[in-house]
């Protein structure tokens, strides 16, 4: 493949994520709001509180096991006072993107309930390196996780017949799937997703993880959180977690090991938490795809 | 944890697994270490085999060691030729381990 072939399918790929819709607006106001000094809470919470599909579907998962509060959380204000501004902001980002990526395949080669459940695992495989090393705000780390493979859908939606072949081969030949696209189409999932993240204007660290999550190496704004999703990733494989047909379990960057901090000896702590993660996040994932 | 015949049993070996009668009643709990008033009660109760602790997490020769097998065949091929990394390796043995005990928890449910 030419560099000029692989250049016009970027420009056109890139032309028609750019004809997407727009986030729902509530994210991208609070978003301008949490970067403005003079904004308070009360503010915020009205932006949120205003939209009322999405304060009914955020509170729902506020309540959930996902969070496990003991008490009930009846406000958006007091849901942020629990979850803070980055959780809230993560948290309506998971919101807005779910529901607008068109996963609706159900058979053959890609089926959107295998795809969220493995997204789900590097979530879950995530936020439990994270409380492990004790990263803060893990629940952020969670919503990185979940959305690392979105290129995968955006490829689905716009270059089916083609995205379906790599995964063929992926499957009959037992390699990861960015090996193949590389090979036959000239960029990967990983490329697709960068689009689709800078489109919607994702912050710096969930773009790199979504970029970088194959080549870790390669992220230097938020490199350690990188590094946390390519393991997840390895792990959640290893774990069956979504029985995709791309089932191969993609070779580890050591330098991303390294800079993760974990200890050899943490890995069977670190799968038996991304275990019980993965049961809260399917109840986070199924309230957001249910109602959404 | 392994699995021992009666008359191969000797004091001290710790029991592995509740041993019961066929009526269910318990005749020796897991963890006790064997006397011989144990291997009297067991011979009498027609007792042939249980589980003894030795300090392995295997369970070797049963069932678990078939779901261990069944769950590498699974895992293993996914793993491609990445397995010369010790990271790699460990992750593969905790990932065999862990689903073979879902297997198992299945199995009795």
């Amino acid at each position: 493949m030419t560099t000029e072939t692989v250049e016009q399918k970027l420009s056109e790929l890139a032309e028609k994520v750019q004809r997407l819709p727009a986030l729902p607006t509530v994210y991208n106001r609070v978003t301008e709001l949490m970067n403005d000094p003079k904004s308070s809470a009360a503010e915020i919470g009205g932006v949120v509180a205003n939209d009322q599909a999405i304060a009914a579907r955020l509170l729902n998962i506020v309540n959930s096991s996902f969070y496990g509060f003991k008490q009930r959380i009846n406000t958006v204000t007091r849901a942020m006072t629990m979850i803070g501004f980055r959780g809230l902001k993560e948290l309506l980002l998971a919101l807005s993107v779910l529901p607008a990526m068109k996963d609706d395949s159900t058979g053959g080669p890609f089926n959107g309930r295998s795809f969220w459940m493995h997204a789900v695992g590097v979530a879950a495989g995530a936020r439990a390196a994270a409380t492990l090393l004790r990263i803060p705000e893990p629940e952020a780390v969670f919503t990185v996780g979940l959305l690392h493979d979105i290129g995968k859908l955006a490829e689905y939606q716009f270059m089916k017949e083609e995205f379906l072949v790599a995964l063929e081969a992926a499957h009959r030949d037992n390699r990861p799937l960015h090996e193949i696209e590389k090979e036959t189409l000239g960029f990967t999932h990983a490329d697709v997703g960068c689009l689709l993240a800078r489109k919607w204007q994702f912050p710096d660290n969930l773009i790199e993880a979504i970029s970088y999550h194959h080549t870790p190496a390669l992220a230097t704004k938020s490199p350690a959180q990188t590094a946390v999703v390519h393991l997840a990733d390895i792990i959640a494989r290893a774990k069956i977690m979504g029985d995709m047909y791309d089932s191969r379990v993609p070779p580890l960057d050591q330098r991303a090991w390294e800079l993760s901090g974990l200890k050899r000896n943490q890995i069977a702590q670190l799968m038996q938490d991304t275990e019980k993660e993965f049961e809260k996040g399917k109840a986070f994932v199924a309230i957001i795809r249910e109602s959404g | 944890m392994t699995v021992k015949r009666v008359e191969d049993l000797a004091e001290g070996d710790v029991v592995g697994a509740d041993v019961v009668n066929a009526q269910g009643a318990v005749l020796v709990k897991s963890g006790v270490p064997l006397v011989e008033k144990h291997l009297r009660l067991l011979k009498m109760w027609g007792v042939e085999k249980l589980k003894v602790d030795d300090g392995t997490a295997e369970e070797h020769g049963g069932e678990m060691e078939a779901m261990l097998d069944a769950a590498e065949a699974e895992i293993k091929a996914r793993f491609g030729p990445s397995l010369d990394n010790e990271v790699m390796a460990e992750i593969l043995r905790v990932a065999v381990e862990q689903r073979a005990a879902q297997m198992s928890a299945k199995e009795q449910t």
